[in-house]
């Protein structure tokens, strides 16, 4: 399956869990990259663009909302849909992502297959 | 309504590991005083209403078995091969997770609360205990794994209640 990803998530374990939900959703694990944060990805989008990301809210440097929200000032970027992964629940918050280029959402603690099934989703969705 | 107190955050402890890591724990009523000195570590995290009104500061302490079978499950690894740095990742995305879930059960779905980053704190920072300005309710629980514990202690402002308790 042809499709970059970008996973965007501040803790090490949870970019391992992403990563691996991400693979057996039937992308090549050459595929996957990791920032540490959003100013992180920033940088990793301006290597190399992406097809899909994986976003964290709450992360240090730059947030998940300031990333979005930089993102979608970058006509280049501004149709790469982002799948949320976060512990924020509320609704006032969440609405305000979906203008964001944020199309689906995954609430931590989540089971693998959740998420596996969203980027699946997602991806089929795309092709 | 009812104040948030040791059953609910361990409660609620107990239902975040089935779901992020199939670990099965139940609440350790009666635990004894020196769970936070003999652990392997200790992680702090707050969080507090967007308007100013409430927050929670909690300290949550594992001990090495806990975190290595927590990491292992998440991961899919064996015990054996998971190393300190893995338990203590482990440990602040614990503490990332409760302070999320303790926010929804405070009503965060309709109330705008801001979490901070997990950090690691040291034996004595947690033997303190964890602080909130003003007044404030302290209390502490402890959940029992198959493989160890976990000791959450927890500092709320007075004001705040539980108001979605599953």
């Amino acid at each position: 399956m042809d499709c970059q990803v970008l996973i965007v998530e501040d803790s090490p374990i949870l970019r391992r869990v992403v990563r691996r939900a991400v693979q057996l959703a039937g992308v090549a694990d050459d595929q996957i990259r990791e920032a540490e944060h959003g100013k992180d990805a920033l940088d990793k989008l301006a290597e190399a663009p992406a097809d899909l990301i994986l976003l964290d809210l709450n992360m240090p440097v730059m947030d998940g909302i300031s990333f979005a929200r930089a993102k979608q000032e970058m006509p280049e970027f501004k149709s790469i849909p982002i799948i949320v992964v976060t512990t924020e629940g509320n609704e006032a918050k969440l609405n305000m992502l979906s203008d964001l280029g944020v199309q689906g959402f995954l609430r931590k603690p989540f089971e693998p297959e959740e998420l596996r099934a969203l980027v699946h989703q997602l991806i089929e969705d795309r092709s | 309504m009812t104040k948030l107190d040791g059953d609910q955050v361990s409660l609620a402890l107990v239902r975040i590991l089935e779901r992020l890591a199939f670990v099965l724990a139940e609440p350790w009523h009666s635990f004894p005083d020196d769970l936070i000195e003999n652990s392997f570590g200790h992680a702090q995290i707050s969080f507090a209403a967007d308007d100013g009104t409430t927050g929670v500061d909690l300290i949550l302490s594992g001990n090495t078995g806990f975190l290595t079978e927590l990491a292992a499950s998440i991961l899919g690894l064996e015990n054996d091969e998971v190393d300190d740095c893995t338990r203590g990742d482990a440990l602040l995305e614990l503490a990332n997770v409760i302070g999320g879930e303790i926010v929804m059960m405070l009503g965060g779905e309709s109330i705008a609360y801001t979490l901070s980053l997990p950090k690691t704190v040291d034996t004595d920072k947690a033997v303190s205990g964890p602080s909130w300005g003003g007044d404030v309710d302290l209390d502490a629980c402890a959940i029992q794994s198959e493989e160890g514990y976990m000791h959450v202690a927890f500092a709320a402002s007075q004001e705040l209640e539980m108001t979605a308790v599953e």
